[in-house]
């Protein structure tokens, strides 16, 4: 069975000059602190931050011989946490910042859906290989495609416009994307972004 | 019964300060020493 030695007696022997009782007393409240203190700034380096700062407090208070509440070590170690936490809280309400942090990101709500350049690039040579291939189609088809795809215009329009009936329309459509199909396995041409 | 298949969220984390803060807290330690001098206390950090 490991032999732990009290708190009390560890602070003691800190400030009489024994440096090795402090590591102990770090080491022995590490996880504790350290998950407290987290559990309330929900940010890795804000926490470890503020484990620093209330050991340089512990440091100071038990140098400066001001320590007097013996046999109590923990929970005024976590009262110190405690209020470097609140102005921690108080000083980023005076300056709000918002940033990343473990758990969560910003830019994975808040994106930019332009293209970066190199795919707008690639975005402009599609367009422009297509436009070459659908002039290679048949007039009627051709018509038909342009008036769906780049004019956006419904079947009953594009039936009104050219005078033919919906079906035949339809038709032209299918038979026009499956052209531009065989246009493009007959030539191995790629058309990805 | 119906079961319940909602996750309890955890809000505690077990997280450590690295070995390097502690490294960092000992060494600051060694070399602060507080000087009393006509009822004043004076810190000293000697690097």
């Amino acid at each position: 069975m490991e032999l732990q030695i009290d708190d009390s007696i560890l602070v003691k022997n800190y400030i009489a000059g024994d440096e090795k009782a402090l590591e102990v007393l770090i080491n022995r409240y590490n996880q504790r602190i350290s998950s407290f203190i987290y559990s309330k700034v929900l940010d890795r380096d804000v926490a470890e931050d503020i484990f620093q700062d209330t050991f340089i407090k512990v440091i100071k208070t038990l140098k400066r011989g001001s320590y007097s509440e013996e046999g109590k070590f923990l929970p005024w170690v976590m009262r110190i946490a405690h209020n470097l936490i609140i102005d921690h809280f108080r000083k980023n309400k005076r300056m709000p910042k918002f940033e990343g942090s473990d758990d969560f990101n910003i830019f994975s709500v808040i994106k930019d859906d332009k293209l970066n350049a190199e795919k707008r690039i690639i975005k402009d040579q599609i367009d422009r290989d297509l436009t070459l291939l659908i002039e290679e189609l048949p007039d009627d088809q051709k018509e038909v495609l342009v008036m769906r795809i780049y004019k956006d215009m419904s079947f009953k329009e594009i039936s009104e416009n050219t005078g033919v009936s919906i079906n035949t329309a339809l038709g032209r459509m299918r038979y026009a994307l499956i052209n531009l199909r065989k246009i493009v396995d007959r030539h191995n041409i790629v058309l990805t972004n | 019964m119906e079961n319940i298949y909602s996750e309890e969220q955890r809000l505690t984390r077990t997280v450590k300060a690295s070995q390097g803060t502690v490294q960092f807290l000992l060494s600051y330690s060694k070399s602060l020493q507080v000087v009393d001098c006509k009822n004043q206390k004076f810190e000293i950090n000697l690097n």
